[in-house]
């Protein structure tokens, strides 16, 4: 600023106005009914907690002790496996009824479409309730070739599906008609180019499909896969009309011998709301890493937020002092 | 004089400099989408080690005809040979019948295929995109398709971006990388469909300049564009194409400075 060896004292005088006319503190709009909205929701949400944690007619302690029963922790485990089973499964079955539906045979695409249509269109209780009844159905159940005597394995029904079993077909093959549609439209949101460049260098379809497209349609595929996930994850709880004892069939059994019907509702939900807490974190670790690629640099980890937190300090650096004067 | 011979070059033509055989022979190519006829009767022979621009109009049926060498369309009549290798059907008398994806897949292998829109592999970094097929299909030792990938990369001037993503890349970066990926498969030809077509014009010149180092290192290529002085400057065939014949084909001082036909004065005159 003091670059002119000249006349300082003058100079200092002609750039003084200058810089002091610019110079103008800017106030942001004052917005009084923020703070008005935040008092009002943080008392209503006070008053509800209030109520809840006087309310005498709740026993907490019974809510503690039964928070760590051992028949509690049964179902949470029962729940777990049933959710990752019929997951891992629908999820396999829902690529084989996508690749029907995309498919160009007509009887391929319309059987899978039957299936969507069939599986969605009826209500899930229905359906658990259905394969339960299996027994009723067939007393025997048959592999072998249609139509011919000729059989490889037969089995009785009720000894092959027991509730458990039965659960599981309906929650997997339900899901399977939900997941197809998600896979068949991440399969859709891969640009066809890809393809042909797949193709041009040589690649069979399967590798393409393997190794190219899939991919590239699993970042469309993950977020609402992780959704389904913790629908599953709840949609457990219907399997109780079949007595099989995941966690909410176990709660009501406690609570059908202690009368405690509340408590153990809440203790169910408090372990459906952990579980579905701790579902969400491969869910972000898997969508970065299908994310590789999509965005110029990767978000980072919750971790890495943490971190970054704790190290740089909340002090914003003023600005650095501007060497530029106005020229007159 | 407005179609090829689809036998090699004469001994006493003109441009009789490549006397080498043909690596790419299309005989009556015929091809429509529906009712409508995109490729009639189509003759083209491109001799090993040359370049072939074809020019024309949009719907001329040029990228069709390109994409018929690859057998990414299936063609309804005439025959394409590459190396003397019927493309994409096998010969049973007077017909052929289509091959399997498989068998169509290991042609494929020998001839690089370079697009308007790049095409990379959004999930991939440069470099994987370049190893991705040499390793997965072709088998070769992940560490020498790395390093061979490494020149390939340095060789379009790109040394510095093997860890970047597509999408970290500009256009012509990534054509570049496009480009580098094909020719890590080895091909004996290289197909080139309107590869400036989706740049900034400030980057065409890197793209031309490595398709032009390609061509003065004795690659085969076909090239569909609508760049004339690249034509000119490395051409050594130019083909003009409209309504799905070849109207016009010899060499660029020919086709580009003394055409004969009213149709190629007229699409020379409005690319200009």
């Amino acid at each position: 600023m003091t670059t002119a060896p000249a006349a300082p004292a003058e100079q200092g005088i002609a750039v003084a106005p200058d810089a002091t006319d610019d110079d103008v503190r800017a106030i942001p709009l004052r917005r009084p009914w923020r703070w008005i909205g935040a008092a009002v929701v943080l008392l209503f949400a006070a008053g509800f907690l209030t109520s809840v944690l006087t309310n005498p007619n709740i026993d907490f302690a019974a809510i503690g002790q039964f928070l760590v029963d051992p028949r509690i922790f049964d179902g949470v485990v029962l729940t777990l496996v049933i959710t990752l089973i019929a997951m891992i499964v629908s999820t396999l079955l829902a690529i084989v009824i996508a690749a029907m539906r995309l498919s160009s045979n007509p009887v391929l695409s319309s059987v899978a479409w039957c299936y969507v249509w069939a599986f969605r269109g009826t209500p899930l209780l229905v359906q658990i309730v259905l394969w339960g009844y299996l027994g009723l159905l067939y007393e025997q159940l048959t592999i072998g070739i249609p139509f011919t005597d000729i059989v490889f394995w037969q089995i009785d029904t009720n000894v092959l599906i027991t509730a458990m079993v039965a659960g599981l077909l309906a929650l997997t093959l339900n899901q399977a008609a939900y997941s197809s549609e998600i896979v068949r439209a991440g399969m859709l949101s891969v640009d066809e180019g890809q393809r042909e460049a797949a193709f041009s260098l040589g690649m069979s379809p399967l590798y393409t499909f393997r190794r190219v497209l899939l991919p590239q349609a699993m970042r469309v595929i993950i977020p609402p896969m992780g959704n389904e996930t913790i629908s599953m994850l709840k949609n457990t709880s219907l399997l109780s009309v079949i007595a099989v004892l995941e966690i909410y069939t176990q709660a009501t059994v406690i609570s059908s011998q202690n009368l405690k019907q509340v408590e153990l509702l809440i203790v169910a939900s408090l372990w459906y709301l952990l579980m579905t807490s701790i579902l969400s974190i491969p869910q972000y670790y898997l969508e970065r890493r299908f994310g590789r690629g999509s965005s110029r640099t990767l978000p980072p980890t919750p971790w890495q937020r943490l971190r970054a937190t704790f190290t740089t300090r909340r002090a914003v650096e003023p600005a650095p002092e501007t060497k530029a004067v106005s020229a007159v | 004089m407005n179609t090829i011979a689809t036998t090699p070059p004469a001994a006493g033509t003109a441009s009789a400099a490549v006397d080498a055989r043909a690596l790419v022979e299309i005989r009556r190519v015929r091809k429509s989408f529906g009712a409508h006829q995109v490729l009639r009767d189509v003759s083209l022979a491109v001799p090993e080690g040359t370049v072939t621009v074809l020019l024309g109009p949009s719907g001329s049926g040029k990228s069709t005809l390109l994409r018929c060498i690859n057998h990414l369309e299936s063609i309804d009549g005439g025959r394409i040979l590459v190396d003397g290798e019927l493309i994409g059907y096998r010969q049973a008398g007077h017909t052929t019948h289509e091959m399997t994806p498989r068998q169509i897949a290991r042609q494929r292998r020998d001839i690089g295929m370079v697009f308007q829109k790049f095409n990379l592999f959004p999930h991939l970094t440069a470099l994987e995109n370049i190893t991705e097929a040499p390793v997965g299909i072709a088998g070769v030792p992940r560490a020498k398709a790395k390093a061979r990938a490494r020149e390939l990369l340095d060789r379009v001037g790109l040394a510095d971006f093997a860890g970047h993503y597509p999408s970290q890349l500009s256009g012509g970066q990534q054509q570049r990388v496009a480009i580098a990926r094909a020719l890590a498969m080895d091909p004996k030809l290289m197909l080139f469909d309107e590869p400036t077509s989706a740049l900034d014009p400030e980057l065409v010149g890197d793209v031309l300049d490595v398709m032009r180092e390609l061509a003065n290192d004795g690659m085969t290529m076909i090239v569909v564009t609508h760049e004339i002085g690249f034509a000119r400057g490395v051409a050594d065939q130019v083909v003009f194409m409209d309504g799905g014949v070849v109207v016009e084909a010899g060499p660029p001082g020919e086709v580009l400075d003394r055409p004969q036909r009213q149709r190629t004065r007229n699409f020379l005159e409005s690319v200009r």
